[in-house]
């Protein structure tokens, strides 16, 4: 029995890293890439090792972007876009999940129809009335049309979903009133999936690109996503100031996530107490 | 409120509950109304246009479907795409399914498995594109040096219809079990122990759990992950786009519908036709997340 | 349990007031933020001399200009010379500032944001423009004529730029596009593997044979090194001898192309030899191997390319000591060359018209012109300032560039290029990769090509 089970647990591991070594080889290879020189990179058969390791590119990014006020806004416009689907998104999936009204299905499946057309044709509409707005160039438009979220609302309804009616019922009995259920009762129940929006929805803000390069003209309100494209050239390609480019934007992602799936635990971990 | 709400049942109990419906559902839907529907509905009207890259459009009636429909590459882009769906849900979400398994099962480290797991989510998709690009490379990739130790001899996969969409599902396999790896664990951690202690004492197994616990139970987050995946799988366009140059001689088998809504919208200037197309993709995706929603109720298990 | 849940309550309300208060402060606080930045930014770069020199500092001009003017362009290593001209215009003009804008050109980002601010109206003053595009935007009324400003500005545009320039921005008879700057074809060659292989390298005036002949002597595919390459590339390669044979793509009233002429065959059919008899990697090779990059890792001896690639050839740590050029080579005793280029356009609703005008002239004179082409980036337009490109770099052959300038032909364009250029790849791929005949191939291409045009003319 105890044998058997060490067995299981070893062949665990192997898949486990198995699994691992695939999955990260192409971010090892963006790390790699950045520390090598422009020509290494398009070498042919391509090097694994920089054999020059330098921190040119890093220079290159910080010598075309102005990297701190990017860093900002990209900061500032991530944190409001996840504030706002957070609030929304929670609030309209409580709704579609929970509360009876007429229209209730139609209007979810209405939602849900915004993820399937190409999101593309979005773009100058969304322009249009942004400008309309007055909001062109400011931070309010650019992160006004990615408040609301159909994904998140989605996500967050099948949470919602899952959890037993006794809980709500219990509440109801008490005299609270659905705002009061929301709030106490229900949104701690979700938090794991709540977490999982915040990790999307932060990647999504952060990695937001053709939205904010259309609407944003001054160099100094620019983000990260369109800043980084400016690296690419016409007819070639900077790969290593690319890649150094993307390294240094998916650290923050990185240290979200790591800092969040401990949060998400707890957040189980604290949900569970309920039972 | 409070009594409005519990102590007066009937009608009044019932019309302010779908007020608050309404009240909580609001933001998002108004919202959603003016910067996606209004759009949408102005998208359905350029169908029947000829627009320009400016915007101007002029009404032509149905001559945009007549083309498209008239038109072999929209059903080999069709039948393109549908093959990419058929070889990338499926498995992505089985391998999602594992993968979650696995880490939920306290494997040791499994913070750090589960952050390794994520990476692919957040590299950067010209990262993604270029690495496998090199993995592929029919002069000196990895995959075909791994292949001669075997003694078989590699091929150019990305310029061979026979083998450039099974090479780029590869990808989109890749890219997509982290992600819905992250969504089902966390529906597998909302799932009460107290069920499978029960089960337990019960007797029940591992895998009995397993099918008799966990996936009933993560059934909302299963089809939670099969519809968005199903519809990010009818808009694939990133990975092709960036891996399948359009000298390859595989381009054709491999173009998916958002390619060619892309192209005819952004390279080529025509947007009322890429209307069209967009317009018949949304019908697509429409159809088949309806029957999900019909089939769900044979096996998703709300509370 | 009890504690958590309050939490939850004030982190949502407070999730509420935060996302209200900070987006509407930051749009209101948003104007101000762009007046102080702008200002703050003028006046850096109106104090140093080399303006440019940071990337935040974008503005050129003085605090107080009356005009502001913004400029838009996509090239990341021309943004300082573009900054330092913008800056000599303004020291000449003090009300007027220029607020430079980068946009990338990879993934049609440029355009596409160009088109949504002409579509709002609001489009940059002045921008890049390229021959793919001018004439879908001339057609749209989008671009202001510019012949009285050039005039002002005393540029003699038939004297002072090639002649096939200013034909690619005159349409209707009207200039649209100041010429910016253009590039040309020639032949890069590794000296490493002529010397290896004790072959002489090549020389102005020789000939497609000559150069065959060389590429058998270098060819070397058991080390992975090829003697020449045969991408398919139609401004780089086959063009070039597609004119040289005598063939022709598109007629020049735009209604007919040229595919099916046996002496367009014949340029592009020289080439596929060239993959046939292995003295090039196959199409599919090329596909996952650009030439570039073969060429940049020493496992090419000679590659066509255009003058755009000079820069970063000569980035290369790999290969930069290594490489000269020469001219192309003759095809049956002709020598060809295609041209292509940029222009300076403006905005027709401008708010400020006529400044944007002036300063687009301006751009095309002699000093902004002597100001580009020493910075060795590009080849300036006009004629008395092509020299500055070769001189950049004496240790090179840089005149076979830029002395191609008066033989070269025109990049035919027209407004369905981008789709006449898929359906040409297309077609041509299958010759290419042995999957069809040339003959069929340029049938086919022939075919949908006309009726692209037919349809364009309509």
């Amino acid at each position: 029995m105890n044998n058997g089970h060490r067995t299981s647990r070893v062949i665990l591991y192997v898949v486990l890293c198995s699994g691992v070594l695939l999955t990260v080889f192409p971010f090892i290879w963006m790390v790699l890439t950045s520390f090598k020189l422009d020509g290494e990179a398009v070498q042919v058969p391509p090097t694994i090792l920089p054999q020059h390791p330098s921190l040119q590119a890093y220079q290159q990014v910080f010598d075309v972007i102005p990297f701190r006020s990017v860093l900002l806004n990209s900061v500032i416009s991530t944190v409001l876009i996840v504030l706002g689907q957070v609030l929304f998104c929670t609030m309209a999936a409580y709704g579609f999940a929970r509360i009876k009204f007429p229209g209730r299905q139609l209007i979810f499946i209405l939602v849900l129809s915004v993820l399937m057309v190409p999101g593309q044709i979005f773009l100058i509409p969304q322009y249009l009335i942004v400008q309309k707005l007055h909001l062109l160039d400011t931070m309010g438009g650019l992160v006004l049309p990615s408040l609301f979220s159909a994904f998140g609302t989605f996500l967050l309804r099948q949470f919602f979903l899952s959890i037993p009616a006794e809980m709500e019922e219990a509440a109801i009995l008490d005299g609270a009133n659905r705002w009061q259920i929301f709030t106490r009762v229900m949104v701690p129940l979700v938090q794991p999936g709540i977490v999982t929006l915040v990790i999307f929805t932060a990647k999504y803000g952060w990695n937001n690109f053709m939205w904010p390069l259309i609407i944003t003209t001054t160099p100094s309100k620019m983000t990260l996503g369109p800043a980084l494209s400016t690296l690419s050239g016409v007819h070639v390609n900077n790969y290593p100031a690319q890649m150094a480019g993307a390294v240094l934007a998916v650290i923050p992602m990185l240290i979200l996530f790591i800092v969040f799936q401990k949060q998400f635990i707890e957040g189980v971990a604290h949900a569970g107490v309920k039972g | 409120m409070k009594s409005a709400l519990t102590r007066r049942p009937g009608s009044g109990y019932k019309l302010a509950d779908a007020m608050w419906g309404y009240f909580f559902v609001a933001p998002v839907v108004i919202g959603l109304a003016v910067f996606y529907a209004f759009p949408f509905l102005q998208n359905i009207y350029f169908s029947f246009c000829e627009v320009d890259r400016f915007n101007r459009s002029s009404f032509i009636g149905l001559d945009n479907y007549r083309e498209m429909f008239g038109s072999a590459e929209l059903y080999q882009s069709t039948g393109n795409t549908f093959l990419y769906v058929l070889l990338t849900v499926p498995l992505g979400i089985f391998l999602a399914m594992i993968v979650a398994a696995l880490l939920n099962s306290k494997a040791r480290g499994q913070s750090a498995f589960r952050t390794l797991y994520y990476l692919p989510a957040i590299t950067m998709p010209a990262a993604i594109a270029m690495v496998w690009k090199w993995i592929y490379n029919g002069n000196y990739g990895v995959l075909n040096e791994f292949l001669k130790l075997f003694g078989i001899s590699g091929r150019n996969w990305l310029n061979e219809s026979a083998t450039a969409m099974i090479a780029v599902a590869v990808v989109g396999i890749w890219s997509m079990v982290g992600y819905n790896m992250v969504i089902l664990l966390a529906g597998m951690q909302g799932i009460s122990p107290s069920y499978y202690e029960a089960a337990q004492i019960d007797g029940a197994g591992a895998l009995a759990c397993f099918f008799h616990i966990t996936i009933p139970m993560l059934s909302p987050s299963i089809f939670f992950v099969l519809i968005t995946s199903l519809i990010s799988g009818f808009q694939v366009f990133d990975t092709i786009y960036m891996m399948i140059g359009k000298t390859s001689l595989a381009y054709e088998s491999t173009q998916s519908l958002v390619m060619l809504f892309y192209r005819n919208a952004f390279d080529y200037g025509y947007k009322g036709y890429a209307s069209a197309v967009s317009i018949y993709i949304f019908v697509i995706i429409l159809l088949f997340t309806l029957i999900q929603f019909v089939a769900q109720k044979k096996w998703v298990h709300y509370e | 349990m009890k504690r958590f849940q309050h939490v939850n309550a004030k982190l949502l309300t407070a999730a509420l007031a935060g996302t209200l208060v900070m987006t509407s402060a930051c749009s209101s606080s948003g104007q101000a933020a762009t007046t102080t930045a702008g200002t703050t930014a003028a006046a850096n770069s109106s104090d140093s001399s080399n303006a440019g020199t940071s990337a935040a500092d974008t503005t050129a001009g003085n605090s107080n200009a009356t005009t502001k003017l913004s400029f838009m362009i996509w090239d990341a290593n021309q943004q300082p010379v573009m900054e330092a001209m913008a800056a000599a215009y303004t020291k000449e003009n003090p009300d007027v500032s220029i607020d430079i804008q980068l946009t990338a050109y990879k993934g049609g980002e440029y355009w596409t944001k160009l088109e949504a601010g002409m579509a709002g109206g609001n489009a940059p003053d002045v921008f890049w423009m390229n021959t793919l595009h001018v004439e879908n935007y001339v057609d749209a009324d989008m671009l202001a004529p510019l012949d009285d400003a050039a005039k002002t500005a005393g540029l003699d545009l038939a004297a002072d730029f090639p002649e096939a320039l200013v034909s690619m921005y005159k349409i209707n008879d009207q200039m649209y596009g100041i010429p910016k700057d253009f590039d040309t074809n020639a032949v890069w060659y590794n000296k490493e593997l002529f010397d290896a292989k004790g072959v002489a390298y090549p020389e102005a005036g020789w000939t497609w044979d000559d150069m065959v002949d060389l590429a058998k002597q270098l060819n070397d595919p058991d080390n992975g090194v090829y003697g020449i390459a045969a991408p398919l590339d139609f401004q780089t390669c086959y063009y070039n001898t597609v004119f040289a044979a005598g063939g022709w793509i598109l007629n020049d009233d735009k209604t007919q192309s040229g595919y099916n002429d046996p002496k367009t065959q014949e340029g592009i059919q020289i080439w596929i030899d060239l993959i046939n008899e292995g003295l090039s990697p196959s199409l599919a090779s090329l596909t996952d191997t650009s030439a570039d990059a073969m060429f940049e890792s020493g496992k090419l001896a000679m590659i066509w390319a255009g003058s755009y690639m000079t820069p970063e050839y000569l980035d290369n740590e790999v290969i930069k000591d290594k490489i000269d050029l020469v001219e192309l080579p003759t095809y049956d005793g002709n020598e060809a060359n295609v041209i292509n280029g940029l222009g300076y356009s403006v905005y027709s609703g401008s708010k400020n018209l006529e400044a944007a005008e002036a300063f687009a002239a301006w751009m095309g004179g002699a000093e902004a012109m002597k100001i580009q082409g020493e910075s060795g980036v590009v080849i300036s337009a006009r004629n008395d300032a092509q020299q500055y490109f070769a001189a950049s770099q004496p240790s090179l052959n840089l005149k076979a560039y830029t002395d191609k300038a008066a033989i070269a032909t025109a990049l035919p364009v027209s407004k369905v290029a981008s789709e006449m250029y898929d359906v040409e790849a297309n077609s041509l791929k299958l010759a290419y990769g042995g999957e069809m005949s040339l003959a069929d191939a340029c049938a086919q291409a022939a075919e949908q090509s006309d009726a692209l045009l037919a349809k364009m003319n309509k």
